[in-house]
């Protein structure tokens, strides 16, 4: 019934080939950190009080879009050794061998494996997150604005140091250095 | 016993306060010397939860003590000679300026040093000051040294309630015993 004419076939390339460009805009974009306004946060806790600390310096790799959460990704390698909690012993025990072992494990990997949307502006990461040799799925949910070309994400997390092995032998009892670790994500990145 | 302390002797509250905070002056004293000899380790770090939470029980029960001190009449000093009563009052002042300086430097490195202050897990201090580590050196150095303070002070205070027992052979000590009321 449909019969395509000769002439129509200019016309078609061109809807094909907008089809595809905006095929490919629909694909989800890369962002670049902001590295200055970005940051990981952490509380723990000591002797029955909450402290806190951050990873100074970490690298993102971020492809994201709300249309097309089955092909964003992000993946985080976070520098263990730029710990910083504000106490040049406490920061010097946390990277030795019976905590992250940082000559063996330099760095933690937070790599996600699907998004889903809870409500406007309001997402939910699943991701692997190996934190030395372990390496267990956690759901980060994040709020996230988009303006223009800028986007910024905050999130909260709470994992226990124990399931990654962090605190060896003695350590492992968490009555003096808590299982709870609250991870916080402020990431600030531009679209180019 | 009376409550309240008179102008010749000291009540009920006075004596509680007196024997409880020299229990604890002394155990705090004791657990800051030894957790501080031992190697990093939980070992450690279960006396240093001990040794804050009762340090911040001393700046409580002292703030207490304080109130009620001004609150009541305070017993004569009992030394013969004016020069021993002013020494005495003034190694009472210095008592008592330690039972607030010692916790407060303590709470402060402590600040300095991003360890938060827990009194018995119960609940969290606010930190004094926000994180520095030279500020807490230096605090440590402080509260060193006042540690040494303590030492002499509670060594001279216990010498002289000595002196007054076996050699005035006054009331200065047995007044401040447990039991009855000791007029003077």
């Amino acid at each position: 019934m449909f019969q395509m004419k000769r002439k129509m076939l200019p016309a078609l390339a061109i809807a094909t080939t907008i089809a595809g460009f905006s095929g490919a805009a629909l694909a989800a974009d890369q962002w670049v950190v902001e590295a200055n306004d970005s940051e990981i946060e952490f509380t723990g806790t000591q002797l029955g009080a909450e402290f806190e600390g951050k990873f100074e310096s970490f690298e993102a790799d971020i492809v994201f879009s709300p249309d097309d959460l089955a092909g964003s990704s992000v993946e985080v390698l976070i520098d263990i050794a730029s710990v910083n909690t504000s106490n040049g012993d406490r920061d010097s025990q946390i990277v030795s061998a019976d905590w992250f072992d940082v000559a063996q494990w330099p760095t933690a990997k937070f790599a996600t494996k699907s998004f889903s949307e809870v409500a406007p502006g309001k997402y939910e990461a699943v991701a692997d997150l190996t934190i030395r040799d372990v390496t267990r799925e956690v759901t980060l949910p994040f709020d996230l604005e988009i303006e223009g070309n800028k986007a910024e994400a905050e999130g909260t997390v709470t994992i226990n140091r124990t399931d990654f092995g962090v605190g060896q032998g003695q350590w492992q009892d968490t009555s003096q250095v808590g299982d709870a670790v609250t991870i916080k994500i402020g990431i600030e990145a531009m679209r180019p | 016993m009376t409550i309240r302390s008179t102008k010749h002797a000291f009540g009920a509250v006075t004596k509680t306060f007196h024997w409880v905070m020299a229990l604890l002056v002394i155990s705090v004293f004791s657990i800051g010397w030894y957790m501080d000899l031992l190697p990093l380790g939980m070992e450690k770090l279960e006396w240093i939860s001990r040794h804050k939470s009762l340090g911040i029980t001393v700046l409580a029960l002292v703030i207490l003590r304080v109130i009620w001190r001004v609150s009541e009449p305070s017993p004569h000093e009992l030394g013969k000679l004016q020069i021993e009563r002013l020494a005495a009052k003034a190694g009472h002042l210095g008592l008592y300026l330690l039972m607030f300086a010692m916790p407060l430097t303590g709470w402060t490195m402590s600040s300095a040093a991003n360890f938060p202050v827990s009194v018995f897990g119960l609940f969290t201090l606010p930190n004094l000051v926000s994180p520095n580590q030279e500020l807490f050196e230096t605090l440590r150095t402080v509260h060193w040294a006042l540690s040494w303070a303590v030492a002499g002070l509670v060594g001279v205070h216990f010498l002289a309630a000595l002196k007054h027992h076996f050699w005035d052979r006054d009331a200065t000590l047995r007044r401040m015993l447990p039991g009855k009321l000791e007029e003077n």
